[in-house]
């Protein structure tokens, strides 16, 4: 398993229960899709959900993730 | 000696005298007069940006004073529209610039019309299916466009920048059909969040009015509430229908009567296809024969039993006081579009 921290920027937190941070645990060779379906998103479907940073990136969900990474869920800005 | 109005930005050793002059000859188009454009709008008369051109649909109403700060009670009261009341504050801080207030609603027919002659447009938007319209119109006339937007404490910015990097749908991914998104009428704002993106939309506007060195080439992410800052990457994707490969399906979808939820209201808008045949003021009179009318310089309020709306004299009108867009689409054929 790896470990991974996920930070909620904005309004998409609610996808986390409204909290901004998360530590989950995920099976090796897991990737952003995992990631994702471990909140219950669909990427290109979840209207709350954006995309994917790591470190300083916005990352492709099929990215595998390692051990200790922090992962950031972006929302789509949607307002003015 | 007196200095002039511009001083402190000829000092300062990115402008100069020489980009000062350059500022004062650019043009740039705000669209969306809200927090963001309202403030950025605000900015970049500050700096002496030489044509404003403000661009708005709404009416300025109470809620918007909590974060909207260009705009005064009186303007609540007079029922000014957003893209005028800032166009008439704006003036009374700089009067040596041109600024043009455009009354519309942003759709695929007028669109290309509004941004083919400025040098950047800036995003004030409320929502995102006209975020990406604007994106496929920009991407299309490669005109420089600053996306900004925030909800609840959060914001975005980047960069557009036609053949040279990534394009709104890179940064954001295709926008679902299906279900409903945040807005800040679901979910809030905070005025600090809109000030901080407004910022940072506005110094960028003017780096790149400048073709300054500075240009920042990353997107980037903040929350004002958890004192998040992130500056990141975002690559251009060769598989973007828009910047990829140049498929323009918002700009080219036209249809009849489409309509259009308002952030902040409990009503909607109907525009109509704009063929050149609207007569606003035949539409007007033949409305006194069915309800109440009142009328000032910017738009007609109709009531009678069963419709409530305001009608612009570029044919779109806001229907308040209905549930659904089909009720909306019905008064709108029944009263306007006859
Ligand atoms: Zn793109």
């Amino acid at each position: 398993m790896i470990k991974i921290k996920i930070l909620f920027n904005g309004p998409v937190r609610q996808l986390n229960g409204w909290k901004n941070v998360a530590n989950i645990e995920l099976p090796d060779g897991a990737t952003g899709y995992d990631l994702c379906d471990y909140f219950n998103i669909v990427p290109k479907k979840t209207r709350l959900y954006g995309f994917l940073i790591r470190d300083g990136k916005k990352i492709p969900e099929e990215t595998v993730l390692n051990d200790g990474d922090t992962i950031k869920v972006n929302g789509k800005t949607s307002g003015g | 000696m007196q200095v002039g109005r511009y001083h402190r930005q000829e000092i300062f050793y990115a402008i100069g005298k020489e980009g000062q002059q350059k500022l004062q000859q650019s043009r740039v188009c705000v669209i969306g007069i809200g927090a963001l454009g309202a403030s950025v709008a605000n900015m970049l008369a500050q700096a002496g940006v030489g044509y404003l051109r403000l661009i708005d649909r709404d009416i300025v109403e109470l809620t918007n004073l909590q974060r909207q700060a260009l705009f005064t009670e009186a303007d609540v009261e007079q029922q000014l529209p957003k893209a005028e009341a800032a166009r008439m504050h704006i003036s009374q801080m700089n009067s040596e610039i041109e600024i043009e207030a455009k009354i519309v609603d942003v759709n695929p027919y007028n669109i290309e019309k509004l941004i083919t002659d400025v040098d950047v447009v800036v995003d004030g938007l409320d929502n995102l299916e006209t975020r990406y319209l604007l994106n496929e119109a920009c991407d299309k006339h490669k005109i420089r466009y600053v996306y900004g937007g925030v909800v609840g404490s959060g914001g975005m910015c980047m960069n557009v920048l036609p053949g040279e990097g990534p394009c709104l749908e890179c940064l954001l991914g295709p926008l679902p059909e299906e279900g409903s998104y945040d807005t800040c009428d679901t979910v809030g704002v905070i005025s600090p969040i809109t000030n901080i993106v407004a910022s940072y939309e506005a110094a960028e506007t003017m780096k790149l009015l400048l073709d300054s060195e500075s240009v920042c080439r990353q997107a980037i992410s903040l929350d004002a509430w958890d004192s998040y800052t992130e500056f990141f990457d975002v690559d251009k994707d060769p598989e973007c229908p828009v910047c990829g490969k140049h498929q323009y399906t918002r700009l080219e979808h036209r249809q009849k009567n489409y309509t259009a939820s308002l952030c902040g209201h409990d009503a909607y808008q109907v525009t109509p296809e704009d063929d050149g045949a609207f007569d606003y003021d035949a539409v007007v009179e033949r409305l006194r024969q069915s309800g109440e009318v009142k009328q000032n310089k910017f738009f007609t309020i109709f009531k009678n039993e069963e419709a409530d709306f305001k009608l612009f004299p570029d044919g779109r009108a806001i229907i308040n006081k209905v549930a659904d867009g089909d009720t909306a689409r019905e008064i709108f054929a029944k009263y306007i579009d006859q």
